[in-house]
């Protein structure tokens, strides 16, 4: 959307301070760890960042209809762990394992609906009920621990279920990079190429405008909900292809760096408005960050002080530009 | 003593526009002064430095021929400058009393600050002597939220003279009251300007409450002062000149009246909602007929226009279209069977103010321009591009973001979406609020060309005025209830105000 007409450099960093900040960190990097930019090293931060972006690029969906769901977390642990047990405990075979997997996840999102779009709770607290009850059942599910290959099952009989290689290159390079990019792509598309989804942000950016002009408003958000929770579904498969195992609560770390992701990229290109794009850049700026942290020896318990710091930062410049 | 504020050489610009250019005014206390001028004029512009919130101006403001600058709202109170906008809710705290609204200032900057505890009886009485100083009749204890804009509006006067304060600036303090309320307002307005010297800058689009009200006037037009002088002395037709420049043709061209034979094609019998808004409401609309519904505020007009698209749910009653009865559920099965609004809150409920006027224009008609649901940006550009000629929307490109157009054009990108998808009745609700004279003759224009293009349209509005310029036949509504069906020749202004306010 094009404002005003003169040329401001508060705006311009608004509109493209999280490129500039990639831009700058990489450099740093770069100077102090030779092999910061080595081919290896990019693509072990693209794949570092996938599952994160993933997850985010559900939430971006949410976010677009003015919704928040914190619930995604929870519903990535309760796919990697069904997907899992299907292999393990039941030796389904790979694809009814993942379809199984993904329409059971989605069940998550008619609970979020019933509460939000039904009973009108504000989505904060009604997805942070959810996020506590499908962590419970995620956790009931597995008897609160894991599920790997060759362990027995909860009553205690041997299992002879195998997780499929197939399943386990899904998490590796490249295809966990090429799953993230073409989701980015998908919903970047969808968003901004599609009746629904400029439906979608019409919902979100102003609601009452939205219902009067006749668009079914309640619809749009519970396809919102049944997004998010199909994305965060398939970050947790992803988790679980690639760890090869479903982890004790292996999803919650990746909410907070979602939301994180989601909102650094809503200045993205001056749109003020969750964006695919600019979620996937939120999702690197945090990845480079991690990477040249990790590589530089700081250690994993403090890197939530600069994640935190960036998420401040990128806000305070998103909504700095909304008052002015 | 009279104080005086005035402002010399004052020029303000925002990127792309110079809102003011070189104005010069001067107020006085113990007067009224009203301020006016069409859209964009300049005079919200003005009366935002005056209190503190725009600060990056140039020229001079002076109070009693000394120099003063304002940084903020808290300095101009601190000047003895106080100003109650139109949107008297962001200045109130909704859930607490009338009295704890009153003695707001009081409490965070004038005298209650100085205590860490608060007395309750203090705050109670504050607010009894400032209500009983205006002679307003209110519950100090109950809470803001439960009030009338009205009486909200008198919360904030009854605060502003706790604090003494010298000049009271009212942005549109008429805007959306009823007659009765205007009075009471009026009233409040001259007492506090006899016996306590106060200053009162007045904003308003309606002329003639300026001569019920003001001693002076100060007319804008495109960011200056095109005329300063004593109310008595200039005519309305004049103030209107000023205000736009040119002369405003006041007849509207004859036009063949819609044989009464024709079926309606909207036909409402009974009609009522949950809550007692409306109570029984019967009409009908012909194709080709602008039907007035002539009401004051709060007689339930913007809630029978709910009522028809399915935004309010319905107790009794039946809507018949085209001669089939139908259940509208929600607007979008309303869009559906051909029922639009124009809703009365444009900014709230009609437009994406951030959003592009070709976003806004189309978002109602996107299923023709997106086959197999992708967006054809081709259709949606030559599509906007047609509806900005044909309704003549002055915006710069279709790119432009709504929030920046003109009161009058954003309505016409309201209208403008409902022509795009093609309706067959048209409800307006308030259609001409917040829009200065040219545009409202426009917009005027607009409903009567719907009309002759055979459409059905319903017009509800408190200005009967327009009312009488615009429609065929007018149904008067009262506490709900239709109470009067006039057709245009039998209508006035007066008898409509009459039977508008209870009259039987």
């Amino acid at each position: 959307m094009k404002r005003g007409t003169g040329f401001s450099w508060g705006a311009f960093f608004g509109r493209w301070g999280v490129l500039i900040a990639i831009g700058l960190i990489t450099v740093v990097f770069a100077a102090l760890l030779p092999t910061f930019l080595s081919p290896s090293n990019v693509v072990s931060i693209l794949r570092s960042i996938s599952i994160v972006t993933v997850i985010a690029i559900g939430l971006t969906i949410a976010l677009a209809v003015n919704g928040l769901d914190l619930s995604i977390g929870s519903t990535a642990t309760l796919a990697s762990a069904l997907v899992v047990s299907f292999f393990v405990w039941y030796s389904l075979p790979f694809s009814i394992s993942l379809a199984l997997a993904l329409i059971l996840s989605l069940s998550v999102a008619l609970v979020n609906i019933l509460l939000i779009v039904k009973f009108r709770i504000p989505d904060l607290v009604a997805t942070l009920s959810t996020m506590f009850i499908v962590e419970g059942i995620a956790m009931t599910y597995t008897g609160g621990g894991s599920i790997s290959e060759g362990m027995p099952r909860l009553d205690g009989t041997p299992t002879d279920g195998t997780i499929p290689p197939l399943f386990k290159a899904l998490g590796q390079v490249p295809a966990i990079i090429v799953i993230m990019l073409v989701a980015v792509a998908l919903v970047h598309i969808f968003l901004n190429h599609t009746r629904y989804g400029r439906l979608m942000y019409a919902t979100g950016g102003n609601l009452e405008a939205a219902r009067l002009a006749g668009i079914p408003v309640d619809r749009y958000r519970a396809l919102a909900y049944v997004l998010s929770a199909l994305f965060a579904a398939v970050g947790g498969i992803l988790i679980a292809s690639r760890i090869g195992s479903a982890q004790v609560n292996a999803g919650a770390g990746y909410l907070m760096p979602a939301v994180a992701a989601a909102f650094i990229g809503f200045s993205f290109a001056g749109q003020g408005k969750p964006n695919a794009i600019g979620t996937f850049a939120g999702a690197v700026l945090i990845g480079v960050l991690e990477n040249g942290l990790v590589m530089m020896s700081v250690p994993y318990y403090s890197m939530n002080i600069v994640k935190g710091t960036i998420l401040a930062l990128a806000l305070a410049s998103t909504y700095w530009h909304k008052k002015h | 003593m009279a104080h005086v504020l005035s402002v010399h050489d004052l020029s303000l610009s925002f990127p792309g526009v110079q809102a003011l250019r070189g104005v010069d005014a001067e107020f006085r206390t113990g007067e009224v002064h009203a301020v006016v001028g069409a859209n964009g004029a300049g005079k919200s512009t003005l009366m935002k430095v005056l209190s503190g919130l725009y600060t990056h101006y140039t020229g001079e403001i002076r109070l009693d021929g000394r120099p003063v600058r304002i940084h903020n709202p808290a300095e101009a109170r601190a000047l003895g400058i106080d100003i109650v906008y139109q949107e008297v809710d962001a200045a109130l705290v909704p859930s607490v009393s009338v009295a704890e609204n009153i003695a707001l200032d009081w409490l965070t900057h004038g005298a209650g600050s100085r205590r860490a505890w608060v007395r309750w009886r203090d705050v109670y009485a504050l607010g009894k002597e400032a209500l009983a100083t205006l002679g307003i009749e209110l519950d100090v204890r109950r809470p803001v939220a439960s009030l009338s804009l009205a009486e909200k509006q008198l919360v904030l006067i009854a605060r502003s003279i706790v604090e003494r304060r010298r000049f009271l600036i009212l942005d549109e303090p008429t805007a959306a009251l009823s007659a009765q309320e205007s009075e009471e307002l009026f009233r409040v307005i001259r007492d506090l300007v006899r016996r306590d010297q106060i200053g009162v800058l007045f904003i308003s689009h309606r002329i003639p409450e300026l001569y019920a009200i003001g001693d002076r006037i100060t007319i804008m037009r495109d960011g200056q002062v095109v005329h300063r002088g004593r109310l008595n002395e200039i005519q309305p037709e004049a103030i209107v000149r000023a205000m736009l420049g040119r002369t405003l043709s006041a007849s509207s061209p004859a036009r063949k009246k819609p044989g009464s034979d024709e079926r309606p094609i909207l036909a409402v019998q009974g009609l009522a909602d949950r809550e007692g808004r409306i109570d029984g409401v019967s009409f009908h609309v012909r194709p080709g007929e602008v039907v007035g519904i002539a009401g004051l505020v709060g007689a339930g007009k913007t809630e029978l226009c709910q009522a028809l698209i399915g935004a309010r749910p319905i107790r009794r009653g039946t809507i018949v279209l085209r001669d089939r009865a139908v259940r509208l559920r929600n607007p979008g099965e309303a869009v559906r069977h051909g029922i639009v609004l124009v809703p009365e809150e444009r900014r709230k409920e009609g437009l994406w103010l951030d959003a592009s006027v070709a976003w806004n224009l189309t978002i109602a008609a996107l299923d023709r321009m997106s086959p197999w649901g992708i967006l054809r940006s081709g259709a949606i550009e030559h599509e906007s591009d047609a509806m900005i000629r044909t309704l003549g929307i002055k915006t710069p490109h279709p790119h432009q973001a709504v929030a920046y157009l003109s009161g009058g054009n954003q309505q016409k990108v309201v209208i403008g979406r409902w022509l795009l998808r093609q309706a067959d009745v048209y409800l307006f609700d308030e259609p001409t609020k917040g829009i200065d004279v040219g545009a409202k003759a426009e917009i005027l224009d607009l409903i009567r060309r719907l009309a002759e293009a055979g459409k059905a349209v319903l017009y509800a509005t408190s200005e009967f005025a327009e009312l009488l310029q615009v429609a065929d036949r007018i149904y008067v509504m009262y506490a709900g209830k239709i109470v009067r069906e006039l057709a245009d020749e039998a209508a006035t202004e007066s008898k409509l105000l009459y039977y508008a306010s209870g009259g039987m």
